[in-house]
């Protein structure tokens, strides 16, 4: 498929991995990384292409009862995930994080 | 022999003969009544307060299955509006499409019978919907144009509308439209966005058949209804189609440099103290993106922090300093909000993660 194609180009190029370990992940700081990350690389200006770009989440449930939650940013013109992705593992998610997800693996933040 | 009649209610004090006089007259004019309405289950409640919705509804685990319309409707009582027009600060040539529309609800009947159109529209308007995003003032409007009719309002939240009960729903829905209609009221249903919303085609559930349910018999109500029916929405993507004629839509949106303005001239009122310098045109240019409830709650914090300083008059700083809190609390609250991604996106991203040995099952932190 040619999206998939062009992602795994691009990807593929990616080699920033930031990974964390929490006890409990809580949904505030899934929610602070985007607000942190926003401002860093935009400011306070929203202009067309912030709102093309999507934040996720992919979440696992591990064999060893951890959870591992991958957050990064999609960019749905290009159909390219930005390269600041970042990967946490814990222990246990709070309730907030537990509803966005519910059973779906990956959820979607517009 | 005609049933007996219970009354509850006289004080002990009250002297037997004033106390019979009074039953005696109340029975007579609950059999004219009751003659009159040819309702076997009638019941009444005199007094200068409202009556409370029977026990059984306030927290009972059961529905109540024998409560009549009368009864169920009860719950909802008019009051009389709290905003006029002149408080509404939107556009100009908005307020008159709201206006001659609230007006040509009242002519449906020359309009639609008189002059014939119903031949071509079948089911016309009955109801307005206000939508737009929080604080833009659609409570405000509705409250506005109840007064504007000369009518009383009935609040319905979709809250209250809704129930735990199988069932009750579509009854609540009823007693709604038959508590408005009766108080000769305005019926105002506040978030309103799952009673319009398209019908569900794939039903599985009895969750969503109650909600079919719902909206089926908003559409019945709406047809047979009299009255002025005022929707507050805040966002709907897909509008069942039944409604699409019988519901006028008027998008209320975040006030502009200039509505900025009249908000804040009209919410700092005459009354309240200010200090020589208040400079309202940075206010305005401060308050981008605000809506008018924002606004408002500025005016609110500023006045409440000048009173508890014991000052005599609140300063721009006060209003500047309500202005800055909002944002910053504004921006704590808006969090992101998931939703299930689609198809393609769940493709796209899970490929450019495998690619990059992240989120794969044994990618690099696996275990």
């Amino acid at each position: 498929m040619v999206i998939e194609t062009i992602l795994l180009t691009a990807v593929a190029a990616l080699t920033v991995v930031q990974l964390v370990v929490e006890l409990i992940l809580k949904f505030r700081q899934i929610a602070e990384w985007f607000r942190e990350r926003r401002s860093r690389l935009y400011g306070n200006v929203l202009n067309t292409a912030d709102r093309e770009r999507v934040g996720f989440t992919l979440q696992d449930l591990m064999a060893n009862g951890q959870y591992r939650t991958v957050q990064g940013v999609f960019n749905t013109a290009t159909e390219q995930v930005e390269t600041d992705v970042r990967q946490i593992t814990s222990r246990g998610i709070d309730a907030e994080l537990a509803a966005h997800h519910q059973n779906r693996r990956l959820v979607i933040y517009p | 022999m005609p049933p007996s009649l219970f009354f509850d209610g006289i004080p002990d004090d009250v002297p037997e003969t004033v106390a019979a006089v009074a039953r005696t007259r109340l029975a007579r004019a609950f059999d004219d009544l009751a003659r009159h309405t040819r309702t076997e289950r009638l019941i009444l409640h005199v007094g200068r307060n409202p009556p409370r919705p029977p026990a059984s509804r306030a927290g009972g685990d059961q529905p109540a299955e024998t409560e009549t319309i009368e009864e169920r409707a009860r719950q909802y009582v008019a009051e009389p509006p709290r905003y006029r027009f002149d408080q509404l600060v939107i556009p100009a040539d908005q307020a008159d499409a709201l206006l001659t529309a609230v007006a040509a609800l009242g002519l449906r009947s020359k309009i639609y019978g008189q002059w014939g159109l119903r031949r071509i529209e079948p089911s016309p308007s009955v109801a307005l919907n206000l939508h737009g995003p929080p604080g833009t003032g659609k409570t405000l409007a509705a409250h506005a144009i109840a007064a504007r009719l000369g009518t009383p309002i009935i609040m319905a939240g979709y809250a209250e509308i809704e129930s735990k009960f199988h069932g009750d729903g579509p009854k609540n829905v009823k007693a709604a439209f038959h508590a408005a209609e009766r108080q000769g009221a305005l019926l105002f249903i506040d978030e309103a966005d799952s009673l319009l919303s398209r019908r569900l085609t794939d039903v599985t559930q009895g969750s969503e058949q109650a909600i079919n349910s719902m909206r089926s018999q908003i559409v019945l109500c709406l047809d047979q209804f009299t009255g002025v029916v005022v929707f507050s929405t805040n966002l709907v993507a897909n509008y069942d189609r039944a409604f699409e004629s019988r519901v006028r839509h008027f998008h209320f949106t975040l006030p502009g440099p200039k509505a900025r303005a009249a908000i804040w001239s009209k919410l700092l009122v005459p009354d309240l103290p200010l200090d020589p310098d208040v400079d309202l045109a940075r206010l305005c240019a401060a308050t981008d993106g605000f809506s008018g409830r924002d606004i408002k709650l500025a005016v609110l914090a500023a006045a409440e922090r000048a009173a508890v300083d014991d000052r005599q008059a609140v300063t721009h700083r006060d209003l500047e300093t309500a202005v800055a809190q909002l944002k910053k609390a504004r921006e704590q609250l808006r969090a992101p909000q998931g939703r299930p991604a689609t198809e393609a996106e769940r493709r796209a991203i899970e490929a450019g993660l495998a690619a990059q040995d992240a989120g794969s099952p044994n990618g690099l932190c696996g275990a």
